[in-house]
């Protein structure tokens, strides 16, 4: 029984590695300055130009309503203000524009250009430390799998000695 | 029969765990994906201080009624436990170098989550080294009883000490400021489970595997 469940598991190590270089591979990080914002007759945001740290332009769609882009953002004395347009439209373009005064770059989270997360940039990469995860996971199935052949051995010494 | 459906429920709910970690939750802004240590560093400190506390319950029960069950029982979960703290300092170790900048460092939660470790260690290898008997299992149950001080110790030492450890995300200690919400909460509690039915199983198995060892004095 215990070789069977063993082989299962060490098969599904194998299966799921991929796994951490596919997660989240629909989302994408990009940081750069606010270089245009587009703001309905209600106040609301509805996207934003982003000039990303290459020098390329993108455009970034704004969302509210259901599942509305989150927000995260500072002010220059390092006030943070966290939220959304369903919560306060206005402030979120109060707060982008104060953004775009001071060309402040921001990173995004975003899905096909629908923003998910707004927040002020990270001074580093934050989508990289994979080998950190991947470490973690493989030591831990790794105790785990190891302790399980550990007692398949005691159960066979016993069988023998029996 | 009912250990392998057991075994079979514990690996779908751990495929489904696997998938809710690198698929289904989301992506936290600040840190990125090294955040996703969060789904086995929390699950597995919860085993192994739950583990010592449930050792600690096992030994005093032994010492009452003096009946060799519950010392298997309680050498069985300090063996898992023991897996469990390593897997809970590793990731944790891991998880520092990325987000603080350093491997260690000597704060009230590490610390005593390391003398958690240390903790296991002493019971195992007492009850090794020390010859077989009553008065071998009488002393690793009081180490029990004495080692499970620790636990509560390293539940409260983020509220007490408030150093780099972030604060409880879940449970009753949990703040509005430090809570998790949405995706990423349903995962947790998912892992949790994940992992207290992987224990429960590893712990199910050592029993029998030293119920078995004991009665053919192997």
């Amino acid at each position: 029984m215990f070789k069977y469940v063993f082989s299962i598991l060490l098969l599904l190590i194998f299966v799921s590695q991929p796994t951490l270089v596919l997660a989240d591979d629909h989302e994408d990080l990009i940081s750069g300055v606010i270089n245009a914002i587009s703001i309905d007759d209600n106040g609301y945001v509805e996207g934003i130009l982003l000039m990303m740290n290459n020098g390329d332009f993108m455009n970034i769609d704004i969302k509210s309503g259901d599942n509305p882009t989150e927000f995260g953002l500072e002010n220059i004395a390092g006030d943070r203000w966290v939220g959304n347009q369903n919560d306060n439209g206005k402030e979120v373009a109060s707060k982008l524009e104060d953004h775009q005064k001071r060309f402040a770059p921001i990173t995004v989270l975003h899905e096909k250009g629908v923003a998910k997360e707004i927040v002020d940039m990270e001074k580093r990469n934050v989508s990289s430390n994979l080998n950190f995860l991947f470490a973690c996971f493989a030591v831990a199935w790794i105790a785990f799998f190891g302790y399980l052949v550990i007692i398949n051995g005691r159960i066979k010494k016993s069988a023998q000695n029996g | 029969m009912v250990r392998q459906i057991y075994l079979i429920s514990t690996g779908i709910v751990f495929t489904i765990s696997i998938w809710m970690i690198f698929l289904w939750a989301p992506t936290e802004i600040n840190q990125g994906q090294v955040q996703r240590i969060l789904y086995l560093h929390v699950p597995f400190a919860w085993a192994s201080m739950v583990a010592i506390i449930a050792i600690a319950f096992t030994s005093f029960l032994f010492l009452l009624t003096k009946n060799d069950r519950w010392d298997n029982l309680s050498q069985s979960l300090a063996e898992v436990g023991l897996v469990s703290a390593v897997v809970m300092l590793f990731s944790g170790i891991v998880w520092a170098k990325p987000v603080w900048g350093v491997w260690w460092t000597g704060e009230a939660k590490l610390t005593t989550a390391l003398v958690l470790f240390f903790i296991y260690c002493a019971y195992l290898l007492f009850r090794n080294y020390f010859p077989p008997g009553n008065a071998r299992n009488r002393i690793a149950a009081i180490i029990a009883l004495i080692g499970a001080i620790d636990s509560p110790i390293i539940y409260y030492a983020a509220q007490i000490w408030e150093q780099n450890h972030p604060k409880a995300v879940v449970g009753p200690l949990a703040s509005e400021e430090s809570s998790l919400t949405g995706d990423m909460v349903i995962t947790l509690l998912f892992c949790v489970l994940t992992v207290t039915l992987l224990f429960v199983g590893l712990v199910w198995t050592q029993y029998q595997t030293n119920k078995l060892l004991r009665s053919k004095n192997v």
